[in-house]
């Protein structure tokens, strides 16, 4: 579940600001950066659990997934607009 | 202008599940006085000509994305990226510099999200009243579109709409690259950052999206 970061621009600009710098560091020593900061655990946990789904490319796979389904619809009701597709009437 | 179709409005629904009929008359075969007009006024800083130029172009694309899906055989996907390249060249042709450009990319990929989303309101609203037709699926998008029923889509424009929110750059740059179909060097110029920063924001933008988009779905 998202952390306030889901309503708290302020919270989702600190999200940001240490999912970046943990982008750039080993995740070997996310553990020190993370302690030398003095995060908020939370806001860790969750710039952790973002960078783990971006290193998946689920993220990616799922939204081109939805827009290619959106588009389908798009063409769905073209064809059905052409009188290719049973109306239903 | 009427202001439920207005595809720059975050907030509002549009109350009919129905996109807005093309409108009767424009012209096609040259660029469009009035969308050049309305780009020149917004480059020059009149953020209200925002307003009156989105259902403009959404209106092209509408009509493009039904005329390019009627004319295409079985199995061929939407090809997002041409259809606004093509309202490009329809509506603008190369009558404005770049910064302008720039600024009709911006408007043809909120335009794009707002056909695409608009079609996903109406399937969903006409699968509730009962009145969907029997369909055959016999393709690839047909499956996808199948196990993505319209409700995932709408999630996904609503959970857009709270990235906004929260930082405006992050949302626009999602909509840019999933909607309009540009590269991460036309969006870079699109919004005048580096194609560096394009590709570190939309990596905490889209896994932000799919934390929210799984939270939706639930327990």
């Amino acid at each position: 579940m998202s952390f306030e970061t889901t309503r708290d621009p302020e919270r989702f600009r600190l999200l940001n600001q240490l999912f970046e710098v943990l982008l750039r560091t080993d995740p070997a020593r996310w553990d020190d950066v993370v302690a030398d900061r003095a995060v908020d655990p939370r806001l860790a946990a969750e710039a952790r659990r973002l960078l783990m789904l971006d290193r998946s490319g689920a993220p990616d796979r799922y939204l081109k997934h939805l827009v290619t389904a959106a588009q389908a619809v798009v063409r769905t009701e073209a064809l059905e607009t052409d009188g290719v597709w049973p109306t239903g009437d | 202008m009427p202001t439920s179709t207005n595809p720059e409005d975050h907030t509002s629904r549009d109350a009919s599940p129905r996109p807005p009929a093309p409108r009767v008359g424009r012209r096609r075969d040259g660029p469009d006085p009035e969308v050049t007009g309305l780009l020149r006024a917004w480059t020059q800083g009149d953020e209200n000509a925002v307003d009156q130029l989105l259902p403009l172009v959404y209106d092209e694309l509408h009509r493009l994305a039904q005329s390019a899906m009627r004319g295409e055989a079985t199995g061929h996907t939407l090809q997002t990226t041409a259809l606004v390249h093509e309202a490009y060249v329809r509506l603008v042709k190369a009558d404005l510099e770049w910064e302008s450009s720039g600024h009709f990319l911006r408007v043809a990929a909120r335009a794009m999200r707002r056909v695409l989303v608009d079609h996903a309101r109406a399937r969903k609203s006409a699968k509730r009243g009962g009145g969907a037709p029997m369909l055959l699926i016999d393709t690839l998008e047909g499956i996808v579109a199948a196990n993505s029923p319209p409700d995932e889509v709408l999630a996904l424009d609503e959970a857009l709409e709270r990235l906004f929110a929260l930082d405006e750059r992050k949302g626009r740059i999602v909509e840019l690259c999933y909607f309009g179909g540009l590269t991460y060097d036309e969006i870079a110029d699109t919004l005048d950052v580096s194609a560096a920063t394009v590709h570190r924001d939309l990596r905490l933008a889209r896994a932000w999206l799919y934390d929210e988009l799984r939270d939706d779905e639930g327990p």
